[in-house]
């Protein structure tokens, strides 16, 4: 490294939308061996405006500054383009200063396509994915609007992504993390309960025994909660979506193996946490 | 057990529930985004305990103990297993590692099991991991000790901690601390390196019970060439020295537990 100071981390003010688009740049900026002082006399703005972009201080930053660093850093605009938008948006920036930022005519060629073989690789997870979005998210807009989101990270993120051990791994981890991001969370565990009442266990139960119905399905789904994170992707493709073992295998980038492991450690602890052998941890109490 | 099966059957969801809608958008613009504060996440710390000991075993696995122990057909014995695991995992190929772990540990190599304790506690994994804490003989705890240097006049008795977790925690800080100067791989262990992860990924064998990798056909032939060349050019090993150092109380890692493997539990 020559001289220049460090990058200092992202600031605690930037959303996570802002860090959706901020955290690439950073990576694709420290890979490129420049100093701030570098970027900044190439992309033409002072080291100040620089060094606040990268740690995402102060205010919201317009998409001419950014258009200009990512030209020196060879970043494709269309997918970073559309990351603006959306952590625009949740910054409270009004829609008329994003199109006077950006300019209509500009839009139209930012939002090209992306490469071919990350759209026919979404394309092919798609339903995996929302689906399961959905377990996280009750309102099907927003997990459309999520799914968006996560490709448009991805495609920013693809030379990454093909450079990884496992494309399928990185890809769902991603996704996983945009999803957890805007996922509800109690006690540090993401929210399953409302989803207690979409089983189709109570959809077909009598009406006599539909309360029995929910408060198992509750039990079950905050302790379903609390499980790893790998066991828990698990138990929601194979028992709240019945995938087989090879088509979770598939969309998480693992093992066939490596699932059914997961499932039969899922199980096991589920079995103990519930109270089911009459063990020490006695019957599961939900609050 | 089956009434587990009959619980998590009765999980399965719907794929187009009917929601009555909302009467505040989700996430409307300006709503903040939920914070994930995860409760038992991944432990990095442990991450890096696990890759220290891996290296460890990498840099002390010498050619003439690997050519013994991969010289079997296609399964190695029990510390073959082990080292494989760590091969992996420094190849990062987890699942892969794991595996062979668990053949390893089943065959009771304690510091397989160990290795599968850390592993599982490093995915935030406790339940599990706590399993293979009671099956591992290796101790899983810091434990001061009292120590008592031989010096005339005697000094008043002194505590050091020599236990497993904490040796590891101080190579690891060793490790960082000279990052810059981070010696690197042997010939040998680079060239394994290079090799093993890919030849040990392609192929699953699978039984009623049990799946893992298995190295391809030629694999032995492979690290025995592996072996003879980078023998050839190296230095030749330096005559064995006698240990400076008092010998130890007996390890009790060596010994065979007797606890049923906990697969088997």
């Amino acid at each position: 490294v020559t001289g220049g100071r460090r990058l200092g981390p992202i600031c605690d003010g930037a959303g996570e939308a802002h860090r959706a688009w901020l955290v690439p740049l950073r990576t694709k900026f420290l890979a490129s061996g420049l100093t701030i002082s570098e970027l900044a006399t190439r992309s033409s703005y002072a080291k100040s405006k620089i060094s606040v972009l990268l740690r995402g201080q102060e205010l919201y930053p317009r998409w001419e500054i950014i258009s200009s660093v990512l030209r020196v850093l060879e970043i494709p605009a269309g997918p970073m383009c559309r990351l603006w938008i959306a952590a625009a948006l949740e910054a409270n920036k009004k829609e008329e200063w994003i199109t006077s930022c950006i300019g209509p005519s500009q839009l139209a060629t930012l939002s090209g396509g992306a490469p071919l073989d990350h759209r026919a690789f979404m394309e092919a997870r798609t339903k995996a994915y929302k689906s399961y979005a959905r377990v996280f998210l009750h309102d099907q807009r927003q997990v459309d609007r999520l799914f968006v989101k996560a490709r448009d990270i991805l495609w920013l993120r693809w030379n990454e992504a093909l450079e990884s051990p496992n494309v399928t791994r990185f890809a769902w981890g991603t996704f996983r993390h945009v999803v957890m991001g805007q996922a509800p969370h109690r006690g540090g565990y993401p929210e399953l309960r409302p989803v207690a009442f979409d089983t189709t266990a109570l959809a077909s139960a009598e009406e006599a025994s539909q309360f029995a119905q929910i408060e198992e399905s509750l039990t079950m789904m905050t302790a379903i909660s609390r499980l790893p994170a790998a066991q828990l992707d698990v138990v929601i493709f194979k028992h709240f979506r019945r995938m087989t073992d090879a088509a979770i295998a598939d969309v998480l980038g693992v093992a066939e193996a490596t699932v059914s492991q997961a499932a039969r450690y899922a199980k096991r602890q589920l079995h103990q946490t519930l109270g089911l052998d009459g063990g020490q941890e006695g019957p599961f109490q939900w609050r | 057990v089956a009434l587990i099966d009959d619980l998590l059957a009765r999980t399965h969801l719907q794929d187009d529930p009917v929601q009555p809608r909302d009467v505040i958008p989700y996430d409307a613009p300006g709503s903040a985004p939920f914070q994930v504060e995860p409760a038992s996440g991944p432990n990095t710390a442990t991450a890096q305990d696990l890759t220290t000991l891996c290296e460890s075993v990498l840099a002390h696995t010498g050619a003439e103990s690997l050519q013994e122990e991969f010289d079997t057909d296609q399964i190695p014995a029990a510390p073959g297993a082990r080292i494989l695991g760590c091969i992996l995992h420094l190849a990062d190929d987890t699942d892969g590692a794991r595996m062979w772990w668990q053949y390893a540990a089943g065959a009771d190599d304690n510091i397989a099991a160990y290795c599968l304790y850390l592993h599982h506690v490093s995915l935030g994994e406790l339940h599990v991991a706590d399993r293979w804490r009671l099956w591992t003989k290796v101790d899983t705890l810091p434990a001061p000790r009292p120590l008592t240097p031989c010096t005339n006049p005697p000094p008043p008795v002194v505590t050091v901690d020599i236990s497993t977790p904490t040796l590891l925690r101080t190579l690891r800080r060793l490790v960082e601390a000279s990052q810059n100067c981070l010696p690197s791989r042997s010939e040998f262990a680079a060239a394994v390196m290079d090799y093993v992860p890919n030849a040990v990924a392609a192929s699953y064998i699978s039984h009623p019970d049990t799946t893992m990798p298995v190295p391809d056909p030629h694999f032995e032939d492979r690290i025995g060439s592996i072996i003879a060349v980078t023998l050839d050019d190296d230095e030749p090993p330096p005559p064995h020295r006698p240990d400076p150092l008092p010998a130890r109380e007996t390890c009790h890692m060596l010994q065979a537990p007797t606890q049923p493997h906990p697969e088997a539990l």
